[in-house]
């Protein structure tokens, strides 16, 4: 991509900068500064919004590490962010750990869970991948229900609010928001830079043409296997946060369309770039906002399914978006930035 | 002895059905490569579409003739506005379109009908026969018959029409048959059609024998391993890996989980789970399925 003006990279430091330009630093700055005053102003049914989309941008980018760099498809990652959520609330609840160790735990269990499920990316890829995501799901939730002696079965378990020390607990939305707004910076400066070193271009080479990245000498077992584990590390961090911030998990809040949804959220933002997760995330929760606010005026079209509206506007909502994304935008937000950008750098010539 | 034959008999019904609900799988994944993963919702949505055609009071067969022609159009119409743009796309977009559909026919459903519970009227009064102290009932038999009947059918088409051939030389390989000038928008097509229409036999035998409610979208998942066992080659294939889910599923159901219940581990039902068990062992172990062709392809 060419600069046209003004703007040269003079040393390998500021070719390499994730943040090139004073302007980006700039908005950057800006942006972040608005996130932090936010719960100031924002009242607390947008607060809870916001903490479900810090949750869900962490999940969401460890999706994109696996369909997005590495192109494994998964449709089972909300078994992995169910087994992040149980980790830390049966440590928490049962054993009685903080937090703060629970949280990492979390993620490293579901990472070994997400490995075992993509041990047979090894022999298949493809459809058959998706499928036997899919199975691990059913499966995955199914032991969650069995072992209710530590799960709590169908009924659920509760995840305590964390505290700092014994005094300071984060129990309101407005503390347990910057717990999510700061999980949620850092796992976006992770995966970002994740795609910038060699196991993140292996997983692009594995993604681009398998055969070609083994002849290149990358071992694929190896980093599929990787990918698996990185990005159920970024499930099951996600599935702690968010079980913590509404204190309750229970087997419902899995339901294996909530990985279609991911998914989607990952085609509509853009999949193999760090900003299409985040900007997928924010994209589909604003049109279920949307859809929830139309809900009254639907309602009176359609007054005898006033109590499952909610849910069919959502489902209906969200398919259309997708299907609207997979025609005519398959390569999502992130690239419809990108060339706008283009286009605004190189105007009034088309090319 | 009887107990067994009992649930041998019921895991053959269900086995049909699955076997049923795989053969739309395997129709339309051999023409385009599109492993079809809302095949159960289109099921749900055509059995309660036909629900209320039923209860409109219209004569059975201006009904019926009305459901196959919305079955065909639907078909058709899927394939025109939804897949056809995907061609050339990778592989996650279609894999997603089909998802989303499941979701789009998921909302539709929960917006018209409620996602409650039906069945066809005149029907809940089917009489039971019984044959040396096993129980089937009539529905049972209906289903039995008309999904072999079908899926006979559809075999015939494939092996002696042109239409069959030019599905199968698709399936063989889509560019030489485009360059054989075979019209892939009319096989897509007609695929399409041929797979709603499944769907929406199978809708009404799923809902005959077990009512009409949003479980039924589920079951389109829970056929996969049917046409994964068959190795998505084959209707062959996939009517002995339907028979071999239904069978196992209902005797787990009927053997298993009451052991269970006997050693104090409740509310479990290790049936619910068997067709997954079934995806993971089949791919982990013969991902090409019992009877399909082994392709030579490096992961």
């Amino acid at each position: 991509m060419a600069s046209l003006a003004g703007y040269y990279n003079v040393n390998y430091g500021k070719d390499m900068a994730v943040v090139r330009t004073p302007a980006q630093w700039g908005w950057l700055i800006f942006l972040l500064v608005a996130l932090v005053i936010l719960p100031m102003v924002a009242s607390r049914q947008y607060l809870f919004l916001a903490i479900d989309v810090f949750g869900t941008i962490i999940a969401v980018h460890g999706l994109n590490i696996l369909i997005g760099y590495a192109g494994l498809i998964s449709l089972g990652h909300v078994a992995l962010v169910a087994v992040g959520g149980y980790t830390s609330a049966i440590l928490c609840t049962k054993l009685g750990v903080s937090f703060w160790i629970a949280f990492p735990l979390a993620g490293v269990s579901a990472g070994l869970v997400g490995l075992l499920i993509g041990l047979p990316a090894l022999r298949i890829k493809g459809f058959y991948l998706a499928a036997i995501t899919l199975a691990a799901h059913f499966v995955v939730m199914f032991f969650i229900i069995t072992f209710y002696g530590l799960t709590g079965g169908v009924y659920g378990i509760a995840a305590p609010a964390p505290t700092l020390g014994d005094l300071f607990a984060i129990d309101t939305p407005e503390r347990y928001y910057y717990l999510a707004f700061l999980s949620a910076v850092l796992s976006t400066f992770f995966a970002k830079n994740l795609a910038r070193t060699k196991p993140g271009r292996a997983f692009v080479a594995i993604r681009d043409n398998d055969i070609a990245a083994e002849v290149m000498g990358i071992d694929l077992f190896q980093y599929k296997a990787l990918a698996f584990f990185v990005g159920s590390v970024f499930a099951g961090l996600s599935g702690s946060l968010l079980a913590h911030s509404v204190g309750w998990i229970s087997p419902e809040d899995f339901p294996l369309m909530r990985s279609v949804w991911m998914v989607g959220m990952l085609i509509v933002g853009g999949m193999g770039h760090c900003l299409g997760a985040i900007l997928g995330v924010v994209f589909i929760k604003g049109i279920d906002q949307i859809a929830t606010a139309l809900i009254p005026i639907i309602g009176r079209i359609f007054p005898n399914v006033m109590i499952s509206l909610p849910v069919a506007l959502g489902q209906i909502f969200f398919a259309l978006a997708i299907m609207f994304f997979l025609v005519f935008e398959p390569r999502g937000l992130a690239h419809r930035w990108e060339s706008i950008k283009a286009s605004y750098r190189i105007w009034p010539f088309r090319h | 002895m009887e107990n067994i034959l009992q649930i041998f008999v019921s895991g053959i019904i269900s086995g049909t059905i699955y076997a049923l609900v795989a053969s739309g799988f395997l129709l339309v994944f051999k023409s385009s490569k599109i492993f079809n993963f809302a095949q159960g919702d289109l099921l749900l949505l055509l059995a309660y579409i036909s629900m209320t055609v039923f209860s409109m009071g219209l004569p059975l067969g201006v009904g019926l003739v009305a459901l196959v022609l919305f079955a065909i159009g639907m078909g058709i119409c899927l394939e025109r506005f939804l897949f056809r743009p995907l061609m050339g796309q990778p592989l996650l977009s279609l894999v997603m379109m089909t998802l989303v559909l499941s979701v789009l026919i998921r909302g539709i459903c929960y917006l018209l009908w409620r996602g409650d519970m039906y069945s066809y009227q005149g029907l809940s009064s089917s009489k039971v026969l019984s044959f040396w102290g096993v129980k089937v009932s009539i529905v049972g038999i209906i289903t039995l018959v008309a999904t072999f009947a079908v899926i006979g059918v559809c075999g015939a088409i494939f092996k002696y029409t042109k239409t069959g051939l030019a599905m199968r030389t698709m399936a063989e390989d889509s560019l030489v048959a485009r360059s054989l000038s075979i019209r892939l928008s009319v096989v897509l097509g007609v695929t399409w059609a041929g797979a709603t229409l499944l769907a929406g036999l199978g809708g009404l035998l799923l809902g005959a024998n077990y009512g009409i409610g949003m479980h039924m979208s589920e079951f389109g998942l829970r056929a996969i391993p049917a046409a994964l066992l068959g190795g998505l080659e084959s209707l062959g294939g996939v009517v002995v890996g339907g028979l071999i889910l239904g069978i196992a599923e209902q005797m787990t159901v009927g053997l298993i989980d009451p052991m269970l219940q006997k050693l104090g581990i409740q509310g479990v039902s290790v049936g619910s789970l068997v067709p997954y068990i079934v995806i993971v062992a089949v791919l982990l172990v013969k991902p090409y399925g019992l009877f399909g062709l082994r392709r030579i392809e490096r992961v």
